[in-house]
């Protein structure tokens, strides 16, 4: 979720030695993101804040997972009900205003920072770096990256095992707020929790080995924060605050 | 007791042979052991025309009721996307003349006719631009969806271009591994025949030269030209009908592109010429050109000069050196298609010059109404032979007038093949009368009414108004109601246009995001 302004540099010692990254306590960066890419390590604890569905990538087709947080584009009810500080926030958006990018072949990835970023400034927050060392903050957010990295890794072999299941399906939010405004959010993607239960029996213990079961069990039980996600819309539309 | 049918035997592969195995096959369940047994032989000495490349969009869910990954067939079978048909000097001769038959139907199809508000005020625009937003993707060279659309889903209505040869192949594969149809590669060298019971003249097996005689129930001639059961065998007489449809002879060439990114069109080009047309096709690796004529108006010489004069536009000087397959086409269809336990599929039913891509429609047609009414038993296959009959005549007759419509809805008069077109005595009485009708209303749903006619009234509408038919207006008033819902079909179909146009990516892009990631199934 970089801005369509980022502007993304390698991150190195020497350039960045005095940048630092302001602490957004109240998240305000993110406060027109509707959803985020979540990975599998972090499902079971993404899944007790928010609905996770899939949905496809635009340019690929693919199948990502994401958390939702709000029911429109640019809608971020978690944030507009000032709900977000309680709650646990994906790795993809902890790891701001950091990416990694494949800069060289053969290379291996590069840690890379937006300098466009609001955050980065040369006044408060975090050091990326202390007397020209890696400072253990920057060593955290290289951490969480490598995290995330291996978390998309894990997401395509689980994703190919839903979609090889047939067990992925479209699901369409058809909403109706009180006051009578309408609704309706299409490009997401379930479980199908019926054609779950009808995988041979060879694959279901497959499925339990390697955890996917639990996945499935977290991302459908998870759908039930739409109902609270709705529920505060209408609570913030009748109060007016958006 | 009558005999049940248990076991069908297409004789000949090809499109038309794979397409009715697929059919029964998948609808049959015949990887069961209960299951209706299929059984295809094809001649390893016989090769497939390999005409018909361009389909229609119910070739959607023939794939897709055959169990088809619409992935699998796009990357194996060199498929493109195609939206409709673009039609150039087919009004006048002059250069910019052109129009399009697009898949969409016009805006409001079902509940009003636009094209009398189109004619009262066109706002410079064609009229297929006006009512459909097709042309506008056609035009730019768009996909009709996007990598993100599900298999066989499109934002806007899409059938394909594709390599006859793979695709053949790639249903074989299909049919026999998933579909459980059993695949003899042998010749058949005699038809052989029951004389003792009343039901004498059915066909009790065939003999092949290395696998004996493979008896069956219900025998599937696709044996293309050769009409090895229907015509060798039975004798039922064609009906040629080239007094209507003067075209009977096609050249055909493979042109690959000069770059790997080079644009696809999406839709099939035909262009009109002196006795004839050139239609050009654009698959992911080559484009397929090729130029039917009347042969009684133009020599073969001709042919190849305007063939080769249409090719220098795009490849230069190349066009000199290219050399053409030659291919004879005998327009017209059986007198009758199912005769006794035999049924005619493909180019031994019945064949007609190339436009509107009527080949692979009709396989298609006839491999779903065999599959779906197939007889329980032999007595009441009578039944269903006789229906299957008059419902085929009927298709055929039917696209032989809109083909004949796309001649004598011309303008053109600068040569003999375009006046003799227009001659009376070429038009089938059928077309006659409905022209009669449209010169005073649009085509309408009532001029085709039964429940799966081959053409809409919609495709009568965008070649005849793509062509300026004339049209004089009744003189009752249009209502305001009418003429206010008229503007907001103009304006919604605007809006729309410029939607699509934004969001779509080229027929190129597409393509080649398919190859690299594929569609999903949901």
């Amino acid at each position: 979720m970089k801005s369509t302004r980022s502007k993304l540099e390698i991150v190195n010692n020497e350039k960045h030695q005095k940048l630092k990254i302001a602490i957004d306590s109240t998240l305000v960066k993110n406060s027109n993101v509707h959803m985020s890419h979540v990975v599998v390590q972090e499902i079971a604890e993404v899944a007790q804040y928010y609905p996770i569905f899939l949905s496809k990538d635009g340019e690929t087709g693919r199948f990502h997972i994401v958390a939702l947080f709000g029911l429109q584009v640019d809608e971020n009810i978690y944030q507009d009900s000032a709900l977000w500080q309680e709650c646990y926030l994906p790795l993809k958006l902890q790891s701001q205003p950091f990416y990694l990018v494949n800069r060289e072949q053969n290379k291996g990835p590069c840690l890379a920072i937006d300098v466009a970023d609001e955050r980065v400034q040369t006044q408060q927050g975090n050091a990326l770096f202390d007397n020209g060392k890696v400072s253990a903050y920057l060593k955290q957010q290289s951490n969480i990256l490598a995290e995330l990295t291996k978390g998309l890794i894990l997401n395509r072999t689980f994703i190919s095992a839903l979609v090889e299941h047939d067990l992925i399906e479209p699901i369409e939010l058809d909403i109706k707020y009180n006051n009578g405004e309408h609704n309706k959010v299409d490009g997401l993607y379930t479980i199908n929790k019926t054609k779950l239960e009808k995988v041979p029996a060879v694959n279901q213990k497959q499925f339990e080995q390697k955890g996917y079961v639990s996945l499935v069990s977290n991302m459908i039980s998870s759908l039930n924060h739409v109902a609270t996600l709705i529920d505060i819309k209408n609570e913030l539309l009748r109060t007016r605050k958006c | 007791m009558s005999k049940a049918i248990k076991h069908v035997v297409i004789v000949g592969g090809g499109s038309a042979g794979w397409i009715t195995a697929g059919s029964i096959s998948a609808k049959h369940n015949s990887k069961s052991k209960h299951g209706i047994k299929v059984t295809l032989i094809e001649s390893p000495d016989v090769n497939a025309i390999g005409v018909g490349e361009g389909t229609w969009p119910t070739m959607r869910s023939t794939l897709k009721k055959m169990g088809v990954s619409e992935t699998d067939f796009m990357r194996e079978c060199d498929v493109s996307f195609k939206q409709g048909s673009k039609f150039v000097k087919w009004k006048t001769d002059k250069e910019t003349d052109f129009y399009y038959h697009p898949l969409v139907p016009p805006q409001g199809y079902f509940d009003i006719d636009l094209f009398k508000h189109w004619q009262k005020n066109d706002h410079g625009k064609s009229f297929s631009d006006a009512v459909c937003y097709q042309e506008q993707l056609c035009e730019q060279g768009l996909a009709p969806k996007l990598i993100s659309s599900p298999e066989y889903a499109g934002v806007a209505n899409y059938a394909y271009h594709l390599d006859a040869g793979k695709f053949a192949n790639f249903l074989k594969k299909h049919c026999v591994d998933k579909l459980g149809v059993h695949y003899i590669s042998d010749h058949v060298e005699a038809v052989n025949n029951a004389c003792l019971d009343k039901l004498s003249g059915d066909i009790v097996s065939v003999t092949t030269k290395n696998h004996g005689d493979i008896c069956g129930d219900l025998f599937v001639d696709c044996t293309g030209f050769s009409a090895l059961l229907i015509d060798k065998h039975y004798k039922v007489p064609f009906i040629c009908k080239k007094d209507i449809l003067f075209i009977d002879t096609a050249l055909a060439v493979h042109i690959p592109y000069e770059n790997d990114d080079d644009a696809i069109a999406s839709h099939t080009i035909s262009t009109a010429q002196k006795s004839g047309w050139i239609w050009d096709i654009g698959l992911p690796s080559r484009r397929g050109v090729g130029h039917v004529y009347s042969s009684r108006h133009c020599s073969q010489k001709q042919a190849e000069q305007a063939l080769k004069s249409y090719l220098k536009e795009s490849i230069g000087e190349r066009s000199e050196q290219v050399e053409f397959r030659k291919i004879d086409i005998n327009p017209g269809f059986r007198e009758k298609f199912w005769l006794n336990n035999c049924v005619a599929v493909g180019m031994a039913a019945g064949f007609l010059e190339p436009l509107e891509a009527s080949a692979l429609i009709m396989i298609e047609l006839a491999a779903t109404t065999i599959s779906e009414q197939l007889p329980a038993n032999r007595s009441t296959m009578e039944i269903v032979a006789k229906q299957y009959n008059e419902r085929f005549s009927y298709n055929w007759d039917r696209i032989i007038d809109f083909l004949k419509l796309h001649y004598i809805a011309s303008k053109r008069d600068d040569s003999a093949f375009w006046r003799d077109n227009k001659n009376p005595q070429s038009i089938p009485e059928s077309l006659q009368e409905r022209i009669e009708l449209w010169r005073h209303r649009s085509p309408t749903e009532y001029d085709f009414s039964r429940k799966r006619e081959v053409f809409s009234a919609a495709s009568y509408q965008y070649v005849l108004y793509g062509m300026d038919f004339k049209f004089t207006h009744d003189n009752t008033v249009i209502d305001e109601a009418e003429q206010q819902m008229a503007q907001r079909l103009f304006t919604e179909n605007k809006k729309i246009t410029e939607r699509y146009l934004n969001a779509l990516p080229s027929n190129r892009e597409l393509i080649t995001k398919v190859a690299e990631f594929g569609f999903s199934k949901v």
